[in-house]
């Protein structure tokens, strides 16, 4: 509970920190740390246009997406406090939750037989896979490591311990969740929100013909997508036996930490080029196959 | 004619009845039941009943749905036509279950070679088009180097043992190499099962086939490759090669298959090739059992065993929707090439919206039995990973990541089926005015989809109701923990579903009042966009085919412009997607095969005097071989 909690509130300051750290390296006075949720809000309340086109999945997918993410969520612990639901092997179902969100998606994409929302949703479509097997190796190398298969119980076994193959092990394992969760959320170096130009977007490309209701569930959607990313994240830092109070300023700490990386990523850097997502996106799955490794060394599996 | 389907279906009805009545009997008892016609004797445990059950439902959707797509048939076909038709499903039936309770290897390849006639008949049905005369010719031939293995088992069988029941092969084995006999054995089944690199077969064959028997195919009898493999390395021992063996061809088998399915253009071939995935994922299953079950690590084996159960229930419940539901896009449209369709959604809304519900389930993702039964694969290959056995270890960590890049294959190979073939615009006046199906041309599809949703829901209750089968070849019950977190997955499915309907009345009553306008689709300013701004089949599988590019066969006819050439003149370009096994491999092969035979040829000169004079000199050798005594 004090799992999706946390999330709620990470979710509603997370994109207003990305965009004043934007804002602040850019120079400009910049919006306020609350004018994202004050967007919504008024979408919330506004009427919608939609395409000719377009069919029943159109209007639903948003739905059925924030559905599948709010579900994801409650997978999630928060330190030593177990989450909402947590049966044994749950790591797959979070990834597949998320699976489910992201086709009905690509189906809306494609049902407004848009050119450009062809090309978010084949994008899309292709990081998502390719993101995947990285994703299942740092859990399956964690499940190793603690000898559970549910983030609650992952995560409260999990101790990063001092010696060198553990620490460059949990490293990796941060760079990876990290940049996993960057294409999920489709920000850079894969995919760039600030594009204006449709034919470098990619998850902007896919959304473009909804409106009102619809995509303001698409912007909550994608706010909870951070944030619960962010808490898998401080999850790495927060020992079970600690009191809850300081776990709690950890945890946010992380997340702002986090969405100041990821602000500040996005004032000093591009986007990769298309034709590089896939190899950067496949380089994660290495390096994912280099913390199983360093969990075989650390269980004693392979001696060197 | 549709009267005499109506009659098969009736007879398929009859059949399913009979044998589903024993099947259950022996699901319930665990008892064995026998029966002997003549010397041969034909007994069913729980694996075979589970089989007969499998196969009967699997029938009796494609046999319901066979009856309305026949009757809509416009070809002009003759009543002998018909006939054949029907009697060969009838036949596919009962070979199929003959297949599922033979208690040896010869009885077995009796009913093989049944089934393999019977199905190369009901292929061609559309004979009267040259392409499916010659690719039902290509699917006979190959069936028949599949049934030349069981032939040699056979052979070497009786040779040493003087019978071929199951209890010879176990003994055989002991004294023998595994492979003398699994070899053979393993290449028969496997091409059944459409196992890289013996599956070229089934792409063109089930695009050919009408669409009610490409359901049945892929999603029944293909199966029964399985089944023999299950069955002959549960009863050859030590199996440990075998089942890695099987591991790792399931593995290429999966990957390779959903990869060429994200290049079809073809709509059935893309389905075909989705099948040719899942059965490299059972497959795959079948060897982690195995090796599981030499390495003695329970835990493994069981959910592997249980994934190969639901995943095959899955398969062939997905396989008849969508086969059955690409079958009405084709009545409606003439044309499978998914370049040609799109807008289907407005013409024909029924089929579509069970085209979307087939491919969210085919891809495993939760809601549908795809989830439930991918499931218990990730419990064994995580539970694999996690062992002390390193090699074990790293076998699992490749299952995990095949199953999840499959998945993730899947979601693009069957977006771009769905996205690109049934939404958006229609891209041909054939797709813009296709019609909707009749409802008993839907009907089926709704009782396999729901059946999967009993799945999707219930995979506890269904794996507790085959216990009985997972014995048979798990040898121990299910343990309770196995039960509980499918259990878990099934409260957690149907949740999903109801928090989805409930947050959609939400929106539904918030959006209620609020104002809803229609446009076109935003074009960036450009207004006049016609259906082919949209994205093609083609270019949705171009960021694909980049990456996997030499293994998915893709072959591009252009002549890029010279430096030359100072003018422009029409020019075309296009692609063709071929298997890269069929084109490399076996094409050249069958290329040589029959040039040798040309070469032979040589003395059939057509010519009668040249006949006479081989009579006369074959009389004349004759003669003098008798004078001189050698004969």
């Amino acid at each position: 509970m004090i799992a999706l909690l946390f999330i709620l509130i990470v979710a509603l300051l997370f994109v207003g920190v990305i965009n004043r750290t934007k804002s602040i390296l850019g120079g400009r006075q910049g919006p306020g740390l609350l004018q994202h949720v004050r967007d919504v809000n008024r979408l919330f309340h506004k009427g919608a246009v939609i395409s000719t086109t377009t069919s029943l999945i159109f209007q639903l997918a948003p739905t059925i997406s924030f559905v599948t993410v709010v579900l994801a969520c409650c997978l999630l612990p928060f330190g030593g406090s177990p989450a909402l639901v947590s049966f044994p092997y749950d790591v797959v179902a979070f990834a597949y939750l998320l699976a489910l969100g992201r086709t009905v998606m690509i189906l809306a994409a494609l049902d407004t037989g848009s050119p450009f929302e062809g090309m978010g949703a084949n994008r899309e479509a292709m990081y998502g896979m390719l993101a995947e097997p990285a994703f299942f190796v740092v859990l399956g190398s964690f499940a190793i490591l603690t000898g559970y298969t549910s983030f609650s119980e992952v995560f409260a076994a999990l101790h990063i311990g001092d010696g060198i193959v553990s620490i460059l092990m949990s490293a990796f394992a941060v760079y990876v969740i990290l940049q996993i969760a960057m294409v999920e959320n489709s920000r850079l170096p894969v995919d760039d929100p600030r594009t204006h130009l449709e034919l470098t977007m990619v998850h902007e490309a896919m959304i473009l013909d909804h409106s009102g209701f619809d995509l303001a569930l698409i912007m909550v959607t994608s706010s909870l997508k951070f944030a619960m990313f962010g808490l898998v994240l401080a999850n790495f830092h927060l020992p079970p036996e600690m009191p809850l109070a300081i776990k709690i300023a950890i945890a946010l700490g992380v997340n702002i930490v986090f969405a100041i990386t990821v602000g500040a990523l996005e004032s000093f850097r591009a986007r990769n080029r298309m034709k590089r997502n896939p190899q950067f996106i496949l380089t994660l799955t290495s390096v994912a196959v280099l913390i199983y490794f360093s969990v075989l060394i650390l269980t004693n599996k392979l001696v060197l | 004619m549709r009267f005499a389907f109506s009659a098969v279906c009736f007879a398929c009805i009859v059949i399913a009845t009979v044998t589903s009545v024993s099947a259950l009997t022996v699901l319930q008892t665990g008892q064995l039941w026998t029966a002997s016609i003549g010397s041969v004797t034909y007994a069913a445990d729980s694996l075979s009943a589970f089989m007969v059950l499998f196969i009967n439902v699997g029938v009796l959707l494609a046999a319901l749905y066979g009856v309305s797509y026949l009757a809509a048939d416009t070809s002009q076909r003759s009543a002998t036509e018909y006939l054949l038709h029907g009697v060969a499903f009838i036949g596919l039936h009962l070979s199929m279950i003959g297949v599922a309770i033979s208690t040896d290897l010869f009885s077995l390849f009796f009913s093989w070679e049944a089934m393999s006639v019977a199905s190369f008949l009901l292929v061609l049905l559309d004979a009267r088009q040259t392409r499916v005369r010659y690719t039902a010719l290509r699917y006979l031939i190959q069936m028949h180097i599949g049934a030349l293995g069981l032939l040699i088992a056979n052979a070497m069988l009786f040779s040493s043992m003087g019978n071929s029941s199951f209890a010879s092969l176990h003994q055989f084995s002991q004294t023998h190499p595994v492979w003398t006999i699994m070899l053979p054995l393993g290449i028969a089944f496997s091409m059944k099962a459409g196992i890289f690199p013996l599956h070229s077969w089934l792409p063109d064959t089930h695009a050919a086939a009408p669409s009610h028997v490409s359901g049945l195919m892929s999603g029944v009898m293909i199966k029964l490759g399985v089944y023999g493999l299950i069955r002959t390395s549960l009863t050859v021992w030590p199996t440990m090669e075998v089942g890695a063996v099987l591991l790792i061809l399931g593995m290429i088998t999966a990957l390779f298959g959903i990869g060429n399915a994200i290049v079809q253009r073809d709509m059935k071939r893309l389905l075909a090739y989705s099948s040719v995935e899942n059965m490299g994922l059972i497959v795959m299953s079948v060897g982690m059992a195995l090796v599981a079950r030499v390495a003695n690590i329970p835990a493994v084996e069981v959910a592997a065993w249980i994934a190969v159960l639901l995943h095959s229930v899955h398969h062939m419940l997905m396989k008849a929707v969508l086969f059955q539901a690409a079958g009405n896009i084709l009545h409606a449209t003439h044309t499978r090439d998914i370049n040609l369709l799109g807008g289907l959604v407005h013409s024909m809304p029924g089929t579509v919206n069970i085209l979307i519900l087939g491919s969210l389930g085919i891809t495993a993702l939760p809601a549908l039995s795809g989830f439930a039964s991918e499931f218990p694969m990730y419990i064994s290959g995580i539970n694999a990973m996690m062992t002390s056995d390193l090699r074990t270890s790293m076998l699992g960590v490749f299952s995990v990541v095949t199953l999840c890049l499959a998945g993730g294959m899947a979601i693009v190979a069957f977006t771009k089926a769905v996205g690109i073939g049934a939404l958006g615009t229609a891209r041909s006046s054939a797709a813009k005015h296709a019609h909707e199906a009749p409802v008993s041309a839907r009907f089926p599809q709704w009782i396999a989809l729901a059946l999967s949703l009993l799945i999707a829901t219930m995979p506890g209750l269904l794996t507790r109701m085959l216990s009985g089968v997972v014995y048979t070849t798990y040898g121990h019950a299910i343990p309770a923990d196995v039960l509980s977190t499918l259990d878990m997955v099934g409260i957690g499915q149907a949740a999903l579903i109801g928090i989805i309907g409930v947050v959609w009345l939400l929106r539904i009553l918030a959006t209620k009042s609020k104002p809803l306008a229609t446009g076109p689709t935003w074009g960036c300013g450009f207004t006049e966009g016609d259906a082919r701004v949209q994205y093609t089949a083609t270019t949705y599988a171009d960021s694909t085919a980049a990456i996997a590019g030499p293994l998915l066969g893709i072959h591009t006819s252009y002549r890029p412009i010279a430096t030359a050439d100072m003018f422009p003149h029409t020019r075309t370009y296009s692609t063709e997607e071929k298997d890269v096994v069929a084109h490399r491999l076996l094409e050249p092969i069958g290329r040589s095969v029959e040039a040798f035979l040309r070469s032979l040829a040589v003395i059939q000169t057509g010519n009668m005097r040249a006949y006479i004079m081989y009579a006369f000199v074959f009389i004349i050798a004759i003669a003098v071989l008798t004078f001189t005594g050698v004969l």
